[in-house]
């Protein structure tokens, strides 16, 4: 009769502890059992804009090539007791980036750059490969396993940055650069009145 | 009989409590179906600004956590400026002789560049109970510090560097081309 009874008294406490405990969750005022152990969203500052370098330059942007991409760095653990079933390190990117070509014309000089009265001549470099964009917002984290330094992030997005730019370089991009360079300077010139213009790439 | 109702309530609300109390996982919409390509430009570059940011993040916003966890990182940011070429047409030139005037387009933000290796891990702090920052963490943090470099360039006055700029260069070239008097102009 007496453990019948404390029994009852046990259960009444517990369920009303219970209850009490998910009205509190619910309010927000104690964390979920499983929220204890989940990472919460860090506080994030930012410091004002401190302008560290002004470059005036003479680029001219003919083609951008805009690719996406896979990157990753496996790394086997060694072995450890601790380790038995999780051997890898794993550290796989989902990088979107863009690939900017074009010329360089802060070498445009009087020698290359000929004028008769109704013709022109330009002188220009081939085109280069003049960026690779890959910034924070298009860089996507898909697989994370292991513990990776900032170092390990920024070898492997130069990685993705030479993968773009050689899948830039195979798509055509410096000739469509070369074509787009001549086309622009020809419109150019000849919204000046020039009739004849001949843009040369060396 | 009575027991085992009791038992199977209280062990029916802990597994209520375990499960039921987590906020429902948001899926982001996948960015991945842009289409990819190549885009033609007629973009003259004539001013690049690079800019440094700091980055704090903290999490001990939750007292029932024990222990610090706090990074400070800094990365770089290359904002180029110009003008296109594709928006001069016919009607902004006007050619008098040896004097030319010119009405060209407005400076514009190009794009903005966040190299990789400029990014860089300044001081962190984390005590034995907490985790290590993870990159995707990192990664969020850098993106708030990119976001917060779009919302403040006009600040930096790149765009009046810009125009200064292009003005040289276009000047440049019409004095090799033979014009004595330049006037140039950007649309507003």
């Amino acid at each position: 009769m007496f453990f019948k009874k404390l029994i009852k008294i046990i259960a009444t406490i517990l369920i009303l502890a219970a209850i009490t405990y998910a009205i509190l969750i619910y309010t927000g005022i104690l964390p979920s059992p499983l929220a204890i152990f989940k990472p919460h969203k860090p506080k994030v500052e930012i410091s004002a804009t401190f302008l560290k370098e002004v470059k005036n330059m003479s680029q001219l942007l003919t083609v951008c090539h805009y690719d996406e991409i896979t990157v990753d760095s496996i790394e086997n653990k060694k072995g450890s007791i601790l380790n038995i079933f999780d051997k890898q390190r794993k550290l796989v990117l989902i990088v979107r980036g863009k690939t900017f070509a074009g010329f360089d014309l802060s070498k445009i000089n009087e020698k290359s750059l000929l004028v008769t009265d109704t013709s022109v001549q330009l002188t220009i470099q081939h085109p280069t490969i003049i960026d690779v964009v890959v910034n924070p917002s298009t860089v996507e984290t898909f697989i994370e396993k292991g513990t990776w330094s900032v170092y390990a992030r920024t070898t492997l997005l130069q990685t993705a940055q030479n993968k773009l730019t050689h899948r830039a370089v195979a798509a055509g991009i410096l000739s469509r650069s070369e074509k787009e360079g001549q086309r622009v300077f020809t419109q150019f010139f000849k919204s000046l009145g020039y009739k004849n213009v001949s843009v040369l790439i060396q | 009989m009575k027991q085992r109702f009791y038992l199977k309530l209280i062990a029916s609300i802990i597994v209520l409590l375990l499960n039921g109390c987590q906020q429902p996982k948001q899926e982001e919409a996948s960015s991945l179906n842009q289409v990819l390509k190549i885009k033609e430009l007629s973009d003259l570059a004539s001013v690049e600004f690079t800019v440094t940011k700091i980055i704090k993040a903290t999490d001990d916003s939750t007292w029932y956590k024990i222990g610090d966890r706090k990074i400070l990182m800094s990365c770089d940011a290359k904002i180029k400026a110009g003008i296109s070429l594709a928006d001069l047409t016919e009607k902004d030139i006007t050619i008098n002789g040896s004097n030319i005037s010119l009405i060209l387009p407005p400076a514009k933000i190009l794009y903005v560049n966040i190299p990789p290796e400029s990014v860089a891990e300044q001081y962190a702090e984390i005590d034995f109970l907490r985790s290590e920052f993870s990159i995707a963490e990192k990664n969020a943090f850098l993106q708030v510090a990119e976001k917060d470099v779009n919302n403040t360039i006009n600040e930096l006055g790149i765009l009046t560097a810009a125009e200064k700029n292009t003005k040289t260069i276009i000047e440049s070239w019409l004095n090799i081309a033979g014009f004595k008097n330049i006037n140039i102009n950007f649309k507003k």
